[in-house]
């Protein structure tokens, strides 16, 4: 099911009332579960029971880590089948097929098996999800729930589970432990966050996307400030796209008095590199850096040993976008510029990274970059100019809102205190919205 | 929580309001599919000739040349599922003969099983009571709303670009307003292939459908295959081309009495007779039709 579907728009109302009625804290946390197994069963049922396989699996292990005394056995165990199970389904054909090509370099003949099963939805959010809860029940950082209700729902939380934010046991779980009561601004927040998500993801991403396709299908013969216009339209779908998805994902959270985390801080207003990664992306590099950079030492072992250890992040972080070399390429683009003083050039510099992260493969991907560059390619652009328009209004909304969350934090003065002047604001974006809409493209996100 | 739902209800009652009166508007705008609607419910019973398929036919075939009693009702991108539905749907006592279409992609199209297409389907359930997916349905819910809504709004700001005249035939392809680079083959081609050979199977039946219903109702049955741009057939995929080939003869083999007009490389069809790669203009459409009255006078 998507956030930006009539079925969803449905779902939503529904849920909400269920949930509101319900009395009790365990009758809460039922109604999100069972709404919860809907939204990701709608999808594939089969992927709904291996996702639940492997959430009472961990759980089983992790109760036998907190009674055994081979605590590390059962930690491994869990990470194992954890990461067993996203390897299997993302990047079994992917290592099969490389193993198979390098194989061949040495003159030998290798028929390896693939396998053909499909990638299920939001693998990577849920899998590190479950790690990341299943290392701090270990490093005992955290309290594990030993109720099942209340792990499963932590885990499906529907607002989160295909598409982040990755969240944390200490942030998410206390909060299923409670009675939620209904808090007016909270869910008030929670639907303009929504109708912010649907700007980005309608408005910018989806009109965005159409031409992204064809500029990139199309690189070899196009100009050069068509290519750059590409690029750029890939940088505002993306960010469209996921950070849209992100806060809808929110704001549907707060609608149940669930505060999640938020994911995207404002990313290409970043003034360096490092700043941009903690701007974008915000849960997945702190799983990073909490269970990966540091971990390997961090920054505490030398400056050597700190560049291995970065490179490290970003190769893991490309790789888990997806199973193709081009991630990886981007991955490996990054921890190379992240330490590089790109201060007023930080968002072109994003920009041509995200050329790896868009191409089909790596051909794809050094043949664009190249026309890039090509002095000798410089034409009038070939392709609609409206992106281009929707992307100055949403940069520039977003700067005149630096400070806020999203643009609908009125003030509660002059003007803006008015309720109707509110009330015709939202209806104007709405329906602007579903009139300039691009083709309903499915998140990019879906797919990692 | 009252104040909340009190204000969620007033921003409800209030885009349902626009909607509604968006709505009223754009469906009392011009439409080609309730104008056709419209002339078959007070006509048919006095169409010897139907001309059903895609644009194909809808800008090719000229009705008005091609005798008394000749009709069009295709339309824009219009599949087999519903050339079935609209030669069933009417009371046609004379109909003497049907022309369909038969092109490079037809048998490769379904609405309901293509996301992008599936709100095509919606102008047969406003405007030409077709209760193929009821409004209740969940398709006629999510899927001929949803894009109605944003396919009307948009409409009310690119009103009136079609033009038909009163027996079917859309007019708006002249060779004045083609563009300048007309031949858009390799495009148009490659938008054209698919891949989906379940669509294909399903076409076949509706058409061995179509078909049973002519032969029992002693009605003649043309397939046409309209001329295209040497540069869309320069890149039509010939895994594609290859599927049309096994279909059309194993229908042509089971139904020996339905013709097929293969005019898609027709060297009769100059530069000048097309709109774009693979629409025919004014002329064209002239010299197709007389061609087709031709096949049927003799």
């Amino acid at each position: 099911m998507l956030f930006n579907t009539l079925t969803y728009l449905l779902f939503l109302p529904i849920v909400f009332a269920l949930y509101w009625v319900a009395r009790s804290v365990k009758a809460q946390n039922w109604v999100i579960l069972l709404a919860s197994m809907v939204f990701y069963g709608w999808w594939s049922v089969p992927c709904l029971g291996l996702m639940v396989g492997t959430c009472l699996l961990n759980y089983l292990f992790i109760h036998q880590m907190q009674r055994a005394n081979k605590r590390k056995v059962w930690m491994i165990l869990s990470l194992v089948l954890n990461f067993g199970v996203l390897g299997v389904f993302k990047y079994f054909n992917f290592f099969a097929d490389n193993l198979a090509s390098l194989m061949s370099l040495w003159g030998l003949h290798a028929d390896m098996p693939t396998l053909s099963l499909i990638l299920p939805v939001g693998i990577s959010f849920y899998t590190f999800q479950l790690s990341a809860y299943v290392i701090d029940c270990y490093k005992k950082e955290l309290e594990p729930t030993h109720s099942l209700l209340q792990f499963l729902t932590f885990i499906c939380f529907f607002p989160q589970l295909v598409a982040g934010p990755i969240e944390r046991g200490k942030n998410l779980l206390p909060q299923f432990n409670s009675q939620r009561r209904f808090d007016h601004t909270q869910a008030t927040e929670g639907l303009r966050l929504i109708l912010w998500g649907l700007v980005k993801k309608m408005l910018i991403a989806d009109n965005c996307a159409a031409q992204v396709d064809y500029i990139f299908s199309n690189h070899a013969t196009l100009s050069l400030p068509t290519l750059w216009l590409g690029a750029l339209y890939f940088t505002f779908q993306i960010y469209g796209d996921f950070s849209g998805y992100s806060d809808m994902a929110v704001g549907s959270a707060k609608l149940f008095g669930i505060n999640i985390s938020q994911n995207f801080n404002k990313p290409y207003f970043a003034s360096s590199m490092q700043d941009f990664w903690r701007r974008w992306h915000i849960t997945l590099m702190g799983w990073f850096k909490d269970y990966v950079y540091i971990p390997l030492g961090g920054n505490r072992k030398g400056r050597v040993r700190r560049a291995l250890n970065i490179l490290t992040v970003f190769l893991l972080s490309g790789l888990w976008h997806g199973s193709n070399w081009t991630f990886v390429l981007w991955g490996a683009y990054h921890a190379l510029v992240y330490k590089l003083p790109v201060k007023y050039i930080t968002f072109i510099v994003v920009l041509i990274g995200w050329v790896f992260f868009r191409a089909e493969n790596v051909e794809m991907a050094w043949g664009y970059l190249s026309h890039m560059f090509d002095p000798h390619l410089i034409a009038a652009p070939e392709c609609s100019k409206l992106p281009l328009l929707l992307i100055a209004l949403l940069v520039s909304t977003e700067w005149l809102m630096k400070e806020a969350l999203h643009p609908f934090q009125w003030k509660n003065q002059g003007w803006q205190s008015s309720q109707w002047v509110r009330l015709t604001c939202y209806l104007v974006v709405f329906l602007a919205t579903i009139m300039l809409g691009g083709e309903k493209v499915q998140f990019i996100y879906f797919q990692f | 929580m009252k104040s909340f739902l009190i204000k969620i209800g007033c921003f409800t009652l209030a885009l349902l309001a626009i909607l509604t009166a968006m709505e009223v508007y754009v469906e009392s705008m011009p439409n080609i599919a309730r104008d056709k609607h419209q002339w078959m419910l007070q006509h048919s019973n006095e169409v010897k000739t139907l001309v059903l398929g895609n644009s194909h036919n809808l800008y090719g075939i000229r009705p008005d040349q091609l005798g008394e009693g000749a009709f069009s009702l295709a339309q824009q991108s219009q599949t087999y599922r519903y050339d079935q539905y609209l030669l069933q749907h009417y009371p046609m006592k004379e109909l003497k003969t049907i022309i369909l279409n038969f092109d490079y992609s037809l048998l490769w199209e379904d609405f309901e099983s293509t996301p992008k297409e599936e709100f095509q389907a919606m102008r047969y359930r406003i405007y030409m009571d077709c209760d193929i997916h009821p409004r209740l349905s969940w398709y006629g819910f999510e899927v001929m709303y949803m894009p109605l809504v944003t396919e009307k709004l948009r409409s009310l700001f690119t009103p009136g670009r079609n033009h038909w005249d009163s027996l079917g035939w859309a007019t708006e392809y002249t060779k004045e307003a083609r563009l300048q680079d007309w031949d858009d083959g390799k495009n148009r081609a490659e938008a054209n292939t698919r891949h989906d050979t379940d669509i294909v199977s399903m076409n076949e039946g509706i058409l061995r459908n179509i078909f049973d219903y002519c032969q029992k109702h002693h009605i003649k049955v043309i397939l046409l295959n309209t001329p295209v741009s040497e540069t869309f057939r320069t890149y039509e995929d010939p895994r594609q081309r290859n599927i049309n080939t096994q279909v059309l003869n194993r229908l042509l083999h089971d139904y020996p009495t339905v013709n097929y007009l293969d005019w898609e490389a027709d060297p009769r069809f100059t530069s000048d007779d097309f709109y774009d790669s693979d629409h025919l203009n004014h002329e064209g459409a002239q010299k197709l039709t007389q061609s087709i009255r031709c096949y049927l006078t003799h």
